[in-house]
């Protein structure tokens, strides 16, 4: 072998070792590079939010100062009231968007953006008020009705819903596809699928790009049985919107649907881009579990259940798999109570519904208001309880069950201290239909 | 054997078979089914001689239980062997002007091809709030007695004396006035030889003022939804001797507080020799109870997959049915449902689990726009594979207002089981009644002139009575099996009859109730495709005695004592 050739092979043969060598000691390096960036990065986000919420900090001392040399400015106490909303102060917000609405008593906004405050703090009965006062001085203003239709169908009052967005449907806004698709969403939750479909196809031709009304009319077309029909709509809405995670959720169901191994397959991988895109989403995980089941995936859904059960305890589809999986593992104890757990929800549901028939159907009898508000309390709902033990008060003054369902309401949502204002305000409206005798069904 | 619930057999036990007859643990691949016969139902209801409507009272009000009856019943009630016929029928609603009383139809087979009106001769000629009925010989005397579902008034228990019925339901005990009850059976369900009474009962509706106006949008005139009413527990009474029965819903743990039932169906689930009960529940979850050997029922529906459909909602289940459609000894259970939510369709994957298989049995699709109410497995054709028969019709009149491609006046169906449980749609096949457009609730099969080919009676909901004749061309040998008790109640409810034919191992249980508040043919129907002979039959009683008969012919209707064949 000549020389340079041996020279060669050993220098290559040191390069070999060399790296071989240093190989751990790279990737230690390069591992420890990752984590220096990561530490890095961390720190410049933290760094980041620290002077946006100094930022934030000033911008609200300007304002509060501009407020302190003009108090009766009412576009600045809008707009610092906006400022508490964003960051979730709604106690202040509310008494900004009051003041505004002080100053100038006549303009629409203060009465918007108090609905809107009072509903995002979850004070459904406020927000009643504030959208029903602020109708009385603009009565075609579409935020306002369209905000009372969306509280009105919330207590599940479909009839009062229905009649706000048939005043709508008789102004200039009767093409709007957001009246279009509120109504649409009224007909469906009154079972009339027809008219939801039409009123949801006239909000496709009005807006065309809109992946939420594609969305809508797939659900009602899948809830209508034609299922191949909802598929072709869902992908309609997926072309426009195709990172949404509650339309693959959809599309997803009716994939499952079709019950063939390729259609499973595929039902797995939406539900899977679903959660990669809203991460931490219980409804695609369990998405994926559903699919996992119907694939006879047992042992793999069962440890997903366990872990969806541990983050989310009150997830009721989980509830029902885990405890069918348990009960046949023999774990008949563990099991059923999972079972009876899923029951006595469906049988919640079931009363719950019948309840909401009743009120409607019969809207002057305060029996099912005061049943409903009761049922409510009882499930964790205060806030919906409120409302509705009001409506109650509101039909007979003084019902001495309207006011246990109130009090115990206000206590479960920590505004005990609303409860003598809300009992002596005789003032609460009730619905145009209600005051007229004899029109009550 | 595989391994089953531990739950479905009570505190563990596991699940014996009671014979060595047992088919699970030998389901193998199916034998195709015979070629399709040429399928032919004729509507021969004016030229039989029945010429009957059912009125529900009805006056535009709208009150709930006017959409909701009624049933048709077979009943050989003057045992001269030919299936009769009894349609139910309603009664004045406040508002509904009358003419004269409303009764039922109970038409005698006269043979030949005729029926005749035997209602008063009967003595059934009385009016009532019938909804639904079970047959039954609860008195062990030889003659079918008649158990009838009623609402604003008793319900009715009519004992048969040579041919004459008289309503001893308030004696008795099982007359409950001031419910809404619907399908009822008979079972035999602590074995002591004596026909129980299971009643469903569907929502808390005792009379005209519990009910509730509804309106569709608000402003149409429209049937309320079960959820606006609460639920009615359903009833067992057991069968104490002497003509008297002993309400013992609530001990027995069949008191079902949450469903607003509709239809019942009973079959030994576990195999393990003991009836037990499916409830077939509207808006609320199904039942599944299994009878655990000592008097009481345990609900297991939810663990075995029945009480939910695969989106883990309570359906709307109205009618119900269970047979063994694979041949291999293990039940499926059907059950009618909603437009919109398909037929449900559950299978006993040889675990004691349910599997939801609408779609995959190919029974899905044709009944998803339907409403369904009477249901029932049947072969039709012979050819030894269980067909399905639905019978449909919505419950709002006005059901086109509101829902895109959905029809008050609906066509039933006729699902042929083209071997091993996938079935097709012969409707648009199968003669022109199927074609027809009908508010139908209660359906039965029964044989009305006993050449094995399974005749359809339907009731339309305030609409007219129907039986179709079943004249298909082609179908295969057949047989048809009369129980008659000794040791067990004289029905024989609750005998498990397995027999072995070209097509594989059928299994049938004697029993009363499924469909929609209607009552079939008590006698067994096996079809033996091409065999013109059965190679064996065996008939496991309810006492635990068990008949083996051999090579028995086709074409004829034999009747096997309990204990004659051992």
């Amino acid at each position: 072998m000549p020389m340079r050739l041996r020279l060669l092979l050993g220098a290559l043969a040191l390069v070999v070792v060399v790296f071989a060598v240093t190989l751990p000691m790279q990737q230690k390096l390069r591992s420890r590079a990752e984590v220096l960036r990561r530490e890095v990065e961390e720190s410049e986000k933290d760094a980041r939010e620290e002077l946006a919420t100094r930022a934030k900090r000033q911008e609200r001392v300007k304002l509060l100062e501009g407020l302190a040399a003009a108090p009766e400015d009412f576009d600045l106490l809008m707009k610092t009231g906006s400022f508490y909303v964003q960051d979730r102060e709604y106690e202040d917000a509310v008494f900004l968007f009051q003041e505004a609405r002080r100053i100038r008593p006549e303009a629409v906004e203060p009465y918007r953006a108090l609905y809107q405050t009072y509903i995002a703090d979850a004070r459904y009965d406020r927000s009643y008020d504030a959208a029903t006062e602020g109708r009385k001085r603009h009565p075609d203003d579409v935020e306002l009705i369209l905000g009372l239709v969306h509280l009105n169908t919330l207590m599940a009052w479909n009839r009062e819903a229905r009649e706000l967005i048939n005043h709508l449907k008789q102004t200039t806004e009767a093409d709007n596809p957001r009246v279009l698709i509120a109504s649409a969403m009224i007909y469906r939750q009154l079972a009339d699928t027809r008219h939801a479909e039409e009123d949801l196809k006239a909000a496709a031709a009005k807006d065309p790009q809109n992946g939420k009304i594609h969305a809508l009319l797939s659900k009602v077309q899948m809830e209508t049985g034609r299922e191949s029909l909802a598929m072709e709509t869902i992908r309609r809405a997926l072309e426009l919107e195709p990172e949404n995670g509650q339309y693959l959720l959809h599309l997803a169901e009716l994939q499952r649907g079709l019950r063939t191994p390729e259609s499973l397959q595929a039902a797995k991988k939406t539900a899977e881009k679903a959660l990669s895109i809203e991460l931490g989403s219980s409804d695609a995980y369990f998405a994926i579990i559903q699919t996992q089941l119907a694939q006879k995936h047992t042992e793999e859904a069962q440890r997903m259940l366990e872990s969806l059960r541990r983050r989310h305890p009150d997830h009721p589809g989980a509830a029902l798999e885990l405890g069918k999986l348990y009960v046949r593992q023999g774990r008949a104890v563990e099991g059923q109570k999972l079972l009876d757990d899923y029951s006595r929800g469906v049988a919640i549901a079931d009363r719950s519904k019948g309840l909401s028939v009743r009120m409607a159907m019969q809207p002057k009898n305060p029996e099912a208001y005061v049943e409903m508000a009761e049922m409510l309390v009882d499930n964790g709902a205060p806030e919906k309880a409120i409302v509705i033990a009001r409506r109650a008060l509101q039909l007979v003054p003084g019902s001495r069950p309207a006011l246990l369902q109130l009090s115990r309401a206000l206590e479960s949502a920590d505004r005990a201290g609303e409860f003598l204002e809300l009992a002596r305000r005789p003032e609460w409206h009730l619905p145009e239909f209600m005051e007229t005798p004899g029109t009550g069904r | 054997m595989r391994t089953r619930l531990l739950l479905l057999t009570g505190a563990g036990l596991a699940a014996l078979p009671v014979c060595g007859c047992d088919l699970r643990s030998q389901a193998s691949a199916p034998p195709p089914s015979a070629p399709a016969a040429k399928v032919a139902f004729r509507d021969v209801t004016s030229e039989v001689g029945i010429r009957f409507a059912h009125v529900g009272g009805a006056s535009g009000k709208k009150y709930f239980p006017e959409t909701m009856g009624a049933g048709v019943i077979f009943i050989d009630y003057d045992g001269d062997g030919r299936q009769d016929l009894l349609y139910l029928n309603g009664a004045p609603l406040p508002g509904y002007r009358a003419t004269g009383p409303l009764l039922p139809a109970l038409y005698r087979n006269a043979g030949e091809g005729k029926f005749e009106d035997a209602t008063r001769a009967a003595g059934l000629a009385m009016q009532m709030y019938a909804m639904g009925g079970a047959v039954g010989d609860y008195d062990n005397d030889g003659d079918d007695d008649l158990y009838v579902t009623a609402m604003f008034g008793p319900s009715r228990l009519f004992r048969n004396d040579k041919a004459v019925f008289h309503d001893v339901g308030a004696q008795s005990g099982v007359s409950r006035p001031g419910t809404f009850p619907t399908s009822a059976a008979w079972v035999d369900y602590d074995k002591d030889g004596r026909l129980d009474l299971f009643v469903c009962n569907y929502v808390r509706y005792a009379s005209i003022k519990d009910d509730l106006p509804c309106y569709f949008r608000n402003e149409v005139r429209s049937y309320c939804i079960p959820a606006a009413y609460g639920a009615e527990p359903d009833c067992l009474y057991r069968n104490e001797g002497g003509g008297k029965f002993k309400n013992v819903t609530r001990q027995a743990g069949v008191e079902g507080a949450d469903g607003k039932s509709l239809g019942v169906a009973i079959w030994d689930l576990n195999d393990d020799g003991w009836p037990d009960i499916s409830v077939a529940n509207d808006t609320t979850p199904t039942y599944a109870y299994i009878n655990q050997k000592d008097g009481t029922f345990k609900n297991v529906a939810a663990a075995i997959g029945v009480a939910y459909g695969v989106k883990a909602a309570a359906k709307a289940g109205m009618g119900i049915d269970i047979g063994d459609d694979r041949n291999n000894g293990l039940p499926t259970m059907v059950m009618s449902n909603f437009s919109g939510e398909m037929l449900g369709f559950y299978r006993d994957d040889g675990t004691g689990v349910y599997q939801e298989q609408s779609v995959e049995s190919g029974v899905g699709r044709p009944s998803e726009q339907l409403l369904g109410f009477g249901v029932f497995f049947f072969d039709y054709d012979s050819d030894g594979w269980q067909d399905l028969f639905v019978a449909n019709g919505h419950v709002q009149d006005n059901v086109a207002l509101f829902n895109e491609g959905v029809t008050y006046e609906q066509p039933p169906l006729l699902l042929r089981n083209t071997g091993g449980g996938r079935y097709q749609d012969m409707s648009p096949r199968a003669g022109p009644p199927l074609q027809s457009r009908l508010v139908a609730r209660g359906a039965a099969w029964g044989d009305i002139d006993d050449d094995g080919r399974l005749d359809v009676a339907i009731l339309n909901n305030q609409g007219p009575a129907l039986l179709w004749r079943n004249e298909s061309e082609g179908i295969g040998h057949w047989l048809k099996l009369r129980l008659a008790g000794t040791r067990s109640n004289r029905n024989g409810y609750g005998a498990r009859v397995i027999v072995e034919s070209a097509a594989g191992k059928q299994l049938r249980e004697a029993r009363s109730g499924s469909s929609y508040c209607s009552a079939s043919d008590q006698r067994l129907h096996f079809g033996l495709g091409s065999e013109e002979r059965a190679r064996r039959i065996e008939i496991r009683w309810p006492s635990g005695a068990v008949d083996v008969l051999k090579d028995v012919p086709g074409g004829r209707v034999l009747t096997v004592t309990e204990g004659g064949h051992p």
